[in-house]
């Protein structure tokens, strides 16, 4: 063990004496620092073309459009766009402010619709021409001509009264109206709930309608205690719970709409059903799994709010998330680097000549090629373990602590737990290690077997970029059917450690804004057993030493 | 041994240092080594001697575990090197062709490299190789900075650190000097003689031999043809001594030779190169002091390890040097 042991002290020597290393290690982390400063840079970029678009902007531009047209309803709406937003403005009220954010598109609607409406009931506009123009979506149907001035009434009063709550109320009086209104709403849903259920007395077709209100309206409790803590605290308008509650919301939302899944007559006969699943009973099985996976997300969402403990998903900037993608990006240069070494460590001794010196020693040609090996997976630790520090580092310089220690929330047996954001982080890093190894072993065949060292580094290269655009793109497949018994979906080891609470918020969330998130990962992580992917490495990792093994053994060496 | 003249089967003593056996190699259909045999004893070194492309550096990396052996074997030490391969490399100190070592090493790093992969030396040997190759002053500069010889140097010392039982050198003078040369030569001859270590030396400088070696095994072709100690290599061929004769007259010496018989080279003008045996020699002195002839010069002509080395290689039906 000692020989050994002293077998790796001389090949890591050998590793650290060359400048050439060195210098590859220094710019490694280099790029360490760089990756999150990047991302960093990145996302002020996308805020700062967000702020690019700010009112003064907008209102240049309508000031234009109103000049374009001398006359007109085109120019009528143009000008009370333009109005609309000068009254933000007047007000002190940017693209920022939670008052633009909530009643922006209401208040125009209102003022678009007070306008068509009072130039039908003065008759010059006719209906058709209005409804060729830019205000059709503010006409009603159900008002016939003899409604317009009674339309105009109503929505001028409403208008004048949307006005004064922009001006004039608090966020504690918006959170309490749409609390209110939102209490109402669900009183009205519980009761279509029990006469849903009085009726399923009657009709079996309504246990998938009832099932689905059950799960809504579960939400729904959860979504109002969600805002009634956000009302009692007074918790900032755009903040990470604000945002919790908007998810959760809309998740309810969309919960009620479904209602039930379509009959089965329909999924026979729709294509857009009876293609995508295998059968009516899988159809209804993911529908329910849907259902139920969005009741969790909601249930997530109120433990996080309620302990504090914010989701990845609903913050601008998490400093788990951009810790655990640096983790990620670093561990691909790591890659390089070993990629490069091991092309090297045995090519370099026999194109130095070095080789018939090194293999004339009391140790087996294996035990002096493992431990070139073994030290290359050393300098792989030392270089994950930097990483792990260096990216914390500037995680948190960048982002600050934030949410990095933040444990990641689960939902087990029907109740939210909290799990180790270090465990997570420890397999995302193990995991993505994996793909790492095999690209090593395969590059330190190639330099064993072959004794070039530029062709163990383009394979080990090749293999990585290859499997990566392959991978890429099965991301756009969403059914891998007969790929997941295939080794390419295990390529990227570390989607294992997505979660699918995660996932079905960043879905809901995606509504409203730009992410890179790990949808993609969980939805083929799902559809894959992590056991498959460990055995599949496993496997490919064992015929790589074989191949590396077996033969160096009995080659001669000539040079 | 086919093809192998054996001068001296009484010289071989119990248990060699090295034995090499019947050793056959091919690189695809083209055979590189063709049944070689010898063995090198304690404190003896044994030259091997061959033109380019002989088969020497083969020969030495089948023995130190390089080339895999197609036919025959190597022991070292009574370890066999295909089966017991670290074992007998343990006793083992060599260099093949030019030692190449780390370059972004030191010298002491470069040897401690190969120090750290035995269990059972210590660093006093270590620092005694270095002193002993005249690298002291040197050994902590990268060798990245070292000559030509002074790499080599490195690389005796990376032969000598373990103390082995056998050093096996590849042509291991290039890039010497010549005060280089004779120092490394004193030091070897002090190693085999005084220290009892064995070696076998490939070089395809004759004179770097004759001066070293306590036998020479000819290769040639793959084949071993012949193995000598140097004093039988000077005679090698010589069934009667030569001699060298001046003459003032050429004519009367000529007719004196024809009439006994006699057969004669004439090298100079009024020199004769004769082999006869003593008795002759005395008669033909006698009958040219009786025709009046004057003889200026007699004497003995010694061979030379080239001489020998080409004739040996001539009769083997192989190409010189």
């Amino acid at each position: 063990m000692k020989s050994f042991s002293n077998l790796v002290k001389n090949e890591l020597i050998k590793i650290f004496a060359q400048t050439a290393y060195k210098v590859f290690i220094i710019i490694m982390v280099v790029l360490f620092m760089f990756v999150p400063l990047l991302s960093k840079g990145l996302t002020a970029l996308v805020n700062g073309l967000s702020g690019f678009f700010d009112i003064e902007d907008d209102i240049a531009y309508y000031e234009e459009m109103v000049d374009d047209y001398n006359d007109g309803l085109e120019r009528d709406y143009y000008e009370i766009t333009l109005k609309t937003l000068e009254f933000f403005q007047s007000n002190g009220l940017d693209y920022e402010s939670w008052q633009y954010s909530t009643m922006y598109g209401d208040y125009l609607y209102f003022c678009l619709s007070e306008h068509i409406y009072k130039c039908l009931r003065d008759g010059t506009v006719t209906l058709e021409e209005a409804k060729e123009s830019l205000f059709d979506s503010c006409l009603d149907d159900n008002v016939t001509e003899l409604d317009y001035g009674s339309a105009y009434e109503l929505l001028s009063t409403e208008r004048k009264e949307y006005e004064s709550l922009i001006i004039d109320s608090e966020i504690a009086d918006y959170y309490e109206k749409i609390y209110n209104d939102l209490l109402e709403t669900k009183k009205a849903y519980d009761s279509y709930l029990l006469d849903l259920k009085a009726n399923k007395l009657f009709n079996e077709e309504y246990k998938y309608e009832i099932f689905s209100y059950e799960r809504a309206l579960e939400s729904y409790d959860d979504t109002l205690e969600i805002l009634k803590f956000i009302k009692d605290n007074s918790i900032d308008y755009n903040s990470w719970k604000y945002h919790s509650w908007a998810v959760a919301q809309s998740m309810v939302l969309e919960m009620l709409s479904y209602n039930g899944p379509v009959s089965l007559q329909e999924f026979s006969t729709n294509s857009i059903y009876y293609e995508e699943y295998d059968d009516y009973e899988d159809y209804i099985e993911q529908w329910e799994t849907t259902l139920n996976d969005e009741r969790e997300a909601v249930m997530v969402l109120k433990y996080s709010v309620l302990n504090n403990i914010p989701t990845q998903s609903v913050q601008e900037s998490s400093s788990k998330a951009t810790y655990n993608s640096t983790l990620i990006s670093n561990i691909e240069l790591i890659m390089y680097f070993a990629v490069v070494l091991a092309g090297l460590i045995v090519a370099n001794e026999f194109s130095s000549g070095s080789a018939r010196l090194l293999f004339i020693r009391p140790h087996s040609r294996n035990k002096i090629l493992l431990s070139k090996y073994v030290s290359i997976l050393i300098v792989v630790f030392v270089l994950n373990i930097l990483n792990a520090f260096i990216s914390f580092g500037f995680t948190v310089m960048i982002n600050g602590i934030g949410d990095i220690f933040a444990p990641n929330l689960v939902v087990s047996d029907g109740i939210v737990k909290e799990s180790s954001a270090f465990l997570v982080s420890l397999g995302t890093i193990v995991l993505t290690n994996m793909r790492l190894l095999l690209a090593v072993s395969l590059a330190f065949m190639m330099s064993a077997l072959c004794k070039k060292g530029a062709l163990g580094i383009i394979v080990g290269i090749l293999f990585d970029v290859f499997l990566s655009l392959i991978y890429s793109s099965i991301m756009l497949v969403s059914d891998l059917a007969f790929l997941k018994f295939t080794p390419i979906p295990y390529y990227m080891m570390e989607i294992f450690v997505s979660s699918k609470v995660e996932y079905v918020i960043s879905q809901a969330y995606m509504n409203n804004v730009i992410m890179l998130s790990n949808t993609s990962q969980y939805q083929i992580a799902s559809q894959l057993n992590v056991w498959a992917g460990l055995a599949n490495f496993a496997f490919w990792f064992v015929i790589c030493l074989l191949a590396i093994f077996v033969p160096f053994k009995k080659q001669e060496i000539k040079n | 041994m086919d093809g192998m003249i054996v001068a001296n089967e009484n010289s071989k003593k119990e248990n060699p240092v090295l034995s090499i056996n019947n050793l056959c190699k091919s690189f695809g259909s083209r055979r590189i080594l063709d049944n070689i045999s010898f063995d090198v004893e304690k404190g003896e070194i044994l030259g091997l001697l061959g033109p380019n492309g002989s088969g020497k550096t083969t020969t030495i990396k089948l023995a130190l575990g390089l080339l895999k052996i197609d036919a025959g074997n190597v022991t070292i030490c009574g370890y066999d090197v295909k089966n017991d391969f670290e074992k007998a490399i343990r006793n083992v100190g060599a260099i093949v062709e030019n030692p190449e070592m780390y370059k972004n090493l030191t010298g002491r790093q470069n040897l401690m490299q190969y120090y750290r992969m035995y269990d059972d030396i210590n660093l006093e040997t270590l620092e005694w190789a270095i002193k002993s190759v005249g690298l002291s002053n040197r050994i902590d500069e990268k060798i990245s900075k070292y000559s030509l010889g002074m790499r080599q140097r490195l690389g005796i010392a990376q032969a000598l650190l373990h103390s082995p039982k056998l050093l096996i050198l590849d042509e291991p003078t290039n890039g010497l000097d010549p005060e280089g040369i004779k120092q490394f030569r004193d030091f070897l001859i002090y190693l085999a003689h005084e220290k009892g270590i064995s070696v076998l030396i490939s070089s395809h400088l004759l004179a770097e031999l004759d001066s070293l070696c306590d036998r020479v095994a000819v290769i040639n072709s793959g084949r071993i043809v012949g193995i000598q100690t140097m004093e039988q290599i000077r005679h090698f061929g010589e069934e009667k001594a030569s001699y060298k004769l001046i003459v003032d007259n050429s004519e009367i010496t000529s007719s004196v030779f024809e009439e006994k018989g006699i057969e004669y080279q004439i090298i100079a003008e009024n020199t004769f190169k004769v082999s006869v045996d003593e008795d002759v020699a005395e008669t033909i002195m006698t009958m040219l002091f009786e025709r009046g002839v004057r003889v200026k010069a007699f004497a003995p002509i010694e061979k030379t390890l080239e001489d020998a080395f080409i004739q040996m290689v001539t009769e083997s039906g192989g190409s010189k040097i």
